[in-house]
């Protein structure tokens, strides 16, 4: 039973009549282009990731061989149209108003044409749908209507929610474009097979095909496809008044089932699906025919092409082959639009290829479509509101993006605007509204964008803000406890101080009261006379480059050598006498510090000494021991440079000498005061007030030196290596080496059976 | 404290940059309500002027003895008492006039304009520097309300300087001078009107700066060609 | 060869703005007419002086602005320029058209920034200014008097002196204790030639307006609102006082309503925004315009309420947007300072 009815209760608000100039090319029958040359097929012609090639240059290739495919959801392939070799994947312009290039495979014609179909699905009434969706997908199927979405993925969300109700969209309400219209008169079958596959993969409650009452021959041919087609049950036929826009699908959605699609939802949101007739005539081919999408209907039409119709073109062929075959005349041709005149872009050049969106080339002269006036200020009439199909106010839309107050213009919609243009057409100050709303929307989107970025930013401050909190809270931590312990450790040895001197109290208090400052007094002193000598050293050596500088330059005069060699005199007294300096104080000090230690007396002196004068000779060793490496290499610098004098090297290996006398000094005391030092803590069971975090201390200060020491030997063996490797080491320096590497391995021992004998404490 | 302007700046910024009416819109309720005729605007002008005259000398002399937490009460304390005093001489002498100006005499005292001299500067000059100013800015002010009170007059009545007998006795009466008979805008000696003058004078002023400042720098700073975009940021 | 790159659409409807103001010119005609015709030529001369007027004034804005003088092309100075001559009374002395015009041009548009910009109607703006300003000249019409009566028909050119008439609300303002019925029957207030001339004066704007409708250059829910509340608000108000009251019939016969309905409430830039704005705007129109003739001091207080209702047009806009497609309401007012 054949239901065409008349819509006359459902309208959209709004619309317009623009004259709709379409016999141009419908009168026209439809005409196959010869093949082309050469096809510049784009990896993005759908909404979504491209595709990925699978193929590569020079390889040749069949007409619907696959060249591109893609595993992500929002993804389409891409196939060959022609038969030939591939020339290049590269970068290429694509039919944008920006020019905009993307990769493309470009195939050279070469040869017969050889088709590579894939199976057909003659039952497919039976097959699952997982392969018939998995066909769509290889088939490289998008929406033909213009917005080139993915279909499989459109099917696969329709059979996740369910639909209700199928619609399909047959309206072509775009001025000039026919090609559904000639798809509708020439392969009507194929269209109604289109219909009955999504039938049976989506299981709808009605089917309704919407169709405009100015394609009177199109519905003709439909109602006579029908009988037999195996859908007269399910498919209605809606005839709609021909208004301008009813094949935007909001609209046709309203038209044809009174519902509306909420504001920012999706009409699957309703259980409605829309699909383009030139769509579903490719879903049959791809199924029950095999053959993937390679080619379209593209309307040409303007007065500037001499024949205007519908073309069948393979996808890839560039648009100026396709105007020259329309009988392109470029005196009269002022612009191209790929599109409609309501909602298509201008094109900047004709050397880009036909895609899956392209459904139309507009070519109009200048009388035929004028271009715009001035734009006038707006007089508020009016006109645009009550044209709106989407009820906005795109007055107050444009005042706000004229204006740039973004956040009203979102407030009053602006992403509802489907860009149809009717307003811009019903305007009387012929303002330019859409791309108005294209501007805000632009700075909206980017603002967007701009927010996000800042708000991670902020997050990974934030993060990092905390982190470092939390740091400085550890540190904290550690620091206060290390504080409580020694803190208890010095309470609990002054307690035992004070019960052991209660006969001299007043004497012992007064050394006691006095030895903290007089202690302070001598570190600050201290202190002062290493920062002394430290920069008398800087001093010599400035001095010594300076003398070596002027001995490598060519032009000095002897006086200036003699005086950079007092001026190093100098620097040396000064040395000396702030290492003397120094040294005092150090002895001076020391005793008054190490005597509790070497005596074991824990009632006079800071218990802390012990460990801050190990320290002391720690640091000390380690400065000696660098300035020993310091003096070894500038011993074998001067022995490798060609200009040293035999001074120079006596004198450097005079200052290693020193500087290794030093270092054993420092290597002495250190082992003194760790061997006098430890029985200090070791003691800690004969004084009343142990604190039991001593032992865990105490074995972890074992372990640290346990590690150091095996470090040093580790640096010693390595040095070792390193000379006996070296070509010009000589016995001696082996020797010494040799001698540290074993006071280091002896080291390593006692720090070994001092851990293990803690460890079983 | 730093030393106070000269009598030249003082006067200049009274009577024409810092014009009370037309630059600071202060002591507008004033201005628009009373300039229906020149006389009731010479009229308040003139008691505005003993006022200010009194109160920034006044202040000035008190200045460094008010503590400046409680420096506005006193000051308007000050103003107020000025204010009775003018309006009973005006009762006194010109009684119609004082009659016709009604409340806006009284209300002399809430205008901004002798609040803000006493505040701004006799509360940080001398006495005699204090005095000038009160003087200059009086004077602008008064010369903005007969001006308006004379554009309203002629275009709103037809005439100018009638009723001046209010103010200077009865020899005044034969100073009116008739422009028009029969061509009235009823509109000029409504608010509307004192609105639109008060605009035009303002624009008239603004005009007047202008061609100043042109003729002053006859040729315009030529853009710096020379400048170039050294560093672009980008977004 | 560069092609030119625009942005869709690439078709227009062709209706431009001048066009506009040319319809609702050509709709004017059988109001001026009728005009002429009972009160004699001295209307054409007001609009001579009003026309040329509002567009020298336009000009020298331009001039100032250094805007080019082809804007003058738009035509809405023009419009202007006729609005307020078909308001002034016949016989007023020449210096009235001439500030009218200037005033509605200077102050009522260029002021606030040229066309589009302007928040008040700048005819109503100028009627109010000259009717504040010389409320005798404006409110005195000359007697009608057609080519075919007997009476001069030219006396209004000759200004103020030739034979007086108030206009019929006019009168019945200053009927003062005279009944209702005993007004209509004394002759001296109110001559039916009065009426005569007034209702036919009002059928012509009728007839212009209807001619605008029919062009789509205005919407019909405006008028039809404004008149049907001016109506029926009169209606309930003369109800209680029939024999003091302003018939209902007489608050349209009074041609100012019907004018004011199809020319002035329907001027789009001072006007609400969205179809819902503006129907309330003509019922707010009609509320205040019985109320000023009733309660009122002026006896015709159209300009006063459109005035008012341009002050309430923002309001109104606030309140009614349209429903959006895809909403469940509509919403109300303004983005809101606080991010949602």
């Amino acid at each position: 039973m054949l239901d065409t009815l008349r819509l006359t209760n459902r309208r959209f608000h709004g619309g317009i009549h623009p004259p709709e100039n379409k016999l141009q090319s419908s009168l026209e029958p439809l005409r196959e282009l010869p093949l082309p040359n050469e096809v510049v097929l784009p990896l993005g012609q759908h909404q979504g990731q491209l595709a990925k090639p699978l193929v590569e240059i020079g390889e040749k290739v069949k007409t619907g061989q696959l060249l591109a495919s893609t595993t992500v959801a929002t993804g389409a392939c891409v196939h060959a149209s022609i038969t030939g070799r591939i020339t290049a994947i590269e970068d290429r312009p694509l039919p944008q108003v920006s020019g905009l290039s993307l990769p493309a495979i470009v195939i050279q014609r070469e040869g017969e044409e050889e088709s590579f179909t894939y199976p057909r699905y003659d039952n497919w009434q039976e097959t699952p749908n997982e392969q018939l969706l998995e066909r769509i997908q290889t088939s490289g199927l998008v929406g033909l209507g213009g917005a080139v979405f993915p279909t499989r993925t459109k099917l696969a969300g329709a059979l996740e929610k369910g639909i209700e109700t199928l619609i399909i969209n047959a309206a072509e309400c775009e001025p000039y474009i026919t090609a559904d219209d000639c798809l509708m008169q020439t392969r009507p079958a194929a269209l109604l097979e289109g219909i009955g596959l999504l039938i049976k993969l989506l299981q709808p409650r009605e089917v309704l095909l919407g169709i405009e009452d100015n394609k009177p021959q199109a519905l003709e041919s439909l109602q006579k496809a029908l009988p037999g087609s195996g859908l007269e049950e399910q498919l209605q036929i809606c005839v709609l008044p021909t208004l301008y826009p009813s094949g935007g699908e909001k609209q046709l959605i309203q038209l044809l089932t009174g519902k509306e699609v909420p504001s920012g939802g999706l009409p699957l949101d309703l259980g409605i699906l829309c699909h383009n007739v030139g769509t579903l005539a490719a879903l049959a081919d791809a199924v029950i025919r095999g053959r993937p999408l390679i080619e379209r209907i593209v309307t040409i039409t303007g007065q500037a092409v001499s024949q205007p119709g519908n073309y069948l073109v393979r996808l890839g062929t560039a648009i100026e082959t396709l105007l020259q075959a329309a009988g392109w005349n470029q005196d009269k041709h002022q612009r191209l639009i790929l599109g409609g005149p309501m909602m298509g872009f201008t094109l900047p050049s004709a050397q880009v290829p036909v895609t899956k969106a392209a459904n139309c080339l507009l070519l109009p002269t200048e009388e035929e479509l004028p271009l715009p006036g001035p734009e006038q200020p707006c007089i508020r009439c009016g006109r645009c509101e009550e044209a709106c199909p989407a009820q906005l106010l795109p007055q107050q839309l444009y005042f706000y993006a004229a204006h740039q107050v973004f956040d009203q213009a979102e407030e009053h919609q602006l992403f509802d605007c489907i860009e149809c243009g009717a307003c811009a057409w019903v305007c009387p100050s012929e303002i330019p509204l859409v791309q108005y709303y294209r501007y805000a929307k632009g700075e909206v989107r980017q603002l967007r964008a701009d927010a996000e970025k800042a708000e991670q930013a902020r997050l990974r401050f934030e993060a990092r803000q905390e982190r470092f909190e939390r740091e400085q809270a550890e540190k904290e931590a550690k620091r206060q406890a290390r504080a409580q312990a020694a803190a208890k450790l010095a309470a609990a040895q002054k307690a035992k101080q004070e019960a052991k001197t209660q006969q001299e109290p007043q004497t012992q208090s007064e050394q006691a009261s006095s030895e903290p400052d007089v202690q302070a007094a001598l570190t600050k002193k201290l202190k002062q006379l290493k920062t002394a000598k430290a920069a008398s050293s800087v001093a010599v050596k400035k001095a010594e480059k300076g003398l070596a500088n002027l001995k490598a330059a060519a032009d000095t005069t002897p006086e200036q050598l003699s005086e950079q060699e007092a001026k190093l005199a100098k620097a040396k007294e000064q040395l000396q006498k702030a290492e003397q300096q120094l040294a005092e104080a150090e002895a001076g000090n020391t005793p008054a510090a190490a005597q509790p230690a070497p005596e074991v007396k824990p009632s006079t002196g800071n218990p802390e000494d012990p460990a801050k004068k190990l320290k002391q000779l720690k640091t000390a060793k380690a400065a000696t021991a660098v300035a020993v490496k310091k003096a070894q290499k500038t011993l074998d610098n001067l022995k490798a440079a060609a200009d040293s004098t035999p001074e120079q090297i006596a004198e450097q290996e005079d200052k290693l000498a020193k500087a290794q006398q030093q270092l054993q000094k420092t290597e002495q005391q250190l082992a003194e005061a760790e061997a006098s030092g430890q029985p200090a803590p070791t003691a800690a069971p004969g004084q009343p007030t142990a604190t039991p975090e001593d032992p865990a201390k105490k074995l972890k200060q074992l372990k640290t030196a346990k590690a150091a020491t095996a470090v040093a030997v580790k640096k010693a063996e390595k040095a070792l290596s390193n000379l006996q490797a070296a070509k010009d080491a000589t016995p001696e320096q082996i020797a010494e080496q040799e001698e540290k590497l074993a006071k280091a391995r002896e080291q390593l021992t006692r720090a070994e059976t001092r851990l293990a004998q803690a460890e079983e404490e | 404290m730093s030393t106070s302007p000269s009598y030249r700046q003082i006067a200049a910024d009274g009577l024409w940059s810092n014009n009370p009416a037309l630059v600071q819109l202060l002591g507008l309720c004033p201005l628009l309500a009373v300039t229906s005729t020149f006389v009731n605007a010479l009229g308040l002008g003139l008691a505005t002027l003993l006022v200010l005259l009194g109160s920034n000398f006044s202040v000035s002399l008190i200045r460094n003895l008010v503590p400046a937490n409680v420096r506005l009460p006193a000051f308007v304390m000050i103003i107020a008492s000025f204010v009775t005093c003018a309006e009973l001489l005006m009762q006194a002498f010109t009684y119609e006039l004082y009659q016709i100006l009604g409340i806006f005499i009284p209300l002399i005292v809430t205008n901004c304009m002798i609040l803000g001299r006493a505040d701004a500067f006799a509360s940080k000059n001398k006495p005699l520097p204090a005095l000038h100013d009160a003087l200059m800015v009086s004077l602008g002010f008064t010369s903005v309300l007969v001006l308006l009170g004379a554009f309203r007059e002629i275009l709103g009545q037809g005439t100018l300087f009638s009723g001046m007998e209010l103010l200077f006795g009865p020899r005044a009466a034969d100073w009116e001078i008739i422009f028009f008979t029969d061509f009235q805008v009823l509109l000029m000696v409504l608010p509307p009107g004192a609105f639109f003058g008060t605009g035009l004078l303002i624009a008239l002023k603004n005009l007047i700066d202008a061609q100043a400042k042109k003729r002053q720098k006859p040729e315009i700073l030529a853009t710096d060609k020379t400048s170039r975009r050294v560093r672009m940021t980008s977004s | 060869m560069a092609w030119i790159q625009l942005s869709s659409p690439h078709s227009h409807n062709r209706v431009t703005t001048d066009q506009v103001m040319r319809q609702v010119v050509i709709a004017t005609l059988p109001g001026i007419a009728t005009l002429t015709w009972f009160f004699g030529p001295g209307i054409l001369v007001n609009l001579i002086l009003t026309i040329s007027s509002c567009l020298l004034a336009e000009a020298l804005v331009l001039k100032l602005r250094n805007r080019p003088l082809t804007v003058l092309k738009d035509n809405s100075a023009l419009v202007t320029g006729i609005l307020i001559g078909c308001c002034l009374p016949a016989s007023t002395p020449w210096w009235i058209p001439v500030l009218g015009g200037s005033f509605a041009l200077l102050v009522g548009k260029q002021l606030f920034g040229g066309l589009g910009q302007n928040p008040f109607n700048p005819a109503m703006a100028a009627y109010a200014f000259l009717l504040i300003s010389f409320p005798v000249q404006i409110s005195i019409w000359p007697a009608p008097a057609t080519p075919l009566s007997d009476t001069s028909w030219l006396n209004s050119l000759a200004g103020s002196d030739a034979l007086t008439g108030a206009t019929a609300l006019d009168a019945w303002r200053n009927k003062g204790l005279l009944m209702a019925e005993e007004f209509w029957q004394a002759d001296g207030y109110l001559s039916s030639q009065m009426v005569t001339a007034w209702a036919s004066v009002a059928s012509a704007w009728l007839v212009g307006g209807l001619y605008l409708i029919w062009q789509r250059i205005i919407n019909w829910q405006l008028p039809l609102t404004f008149l049907a509340t001016l109506f029926i608000a009169g209606s309930f108000v003369w109800g209680f006082n029939p024999s003091h009251q302003i018939p209902p019939w007489l608050h349209l016969a009074a041609s100012s309503a019907v004018f004011a309905a199809f020319f002035i409430l329907t001027d789009p830039v001072s006007g609400a925004t969205s179809l819902k704005g503006k129907v309330f705007f003509a019922i707010g129109c009609g509320l205040l315009v019985i109320s000023i003739r009733t309660w009122g001091s002026y006896p015709d207080g159209v300009a006063f309420s459109v005035l008012l209702m341009n002050f309430a047009a923002p309001a109104l806009d606030y309140y009614t947007r349209p429903r959006v497609y895809g909403q469940k309401q509509a919403r109300k007012g303004l983005a809101s300072k606080e991010k949602s």
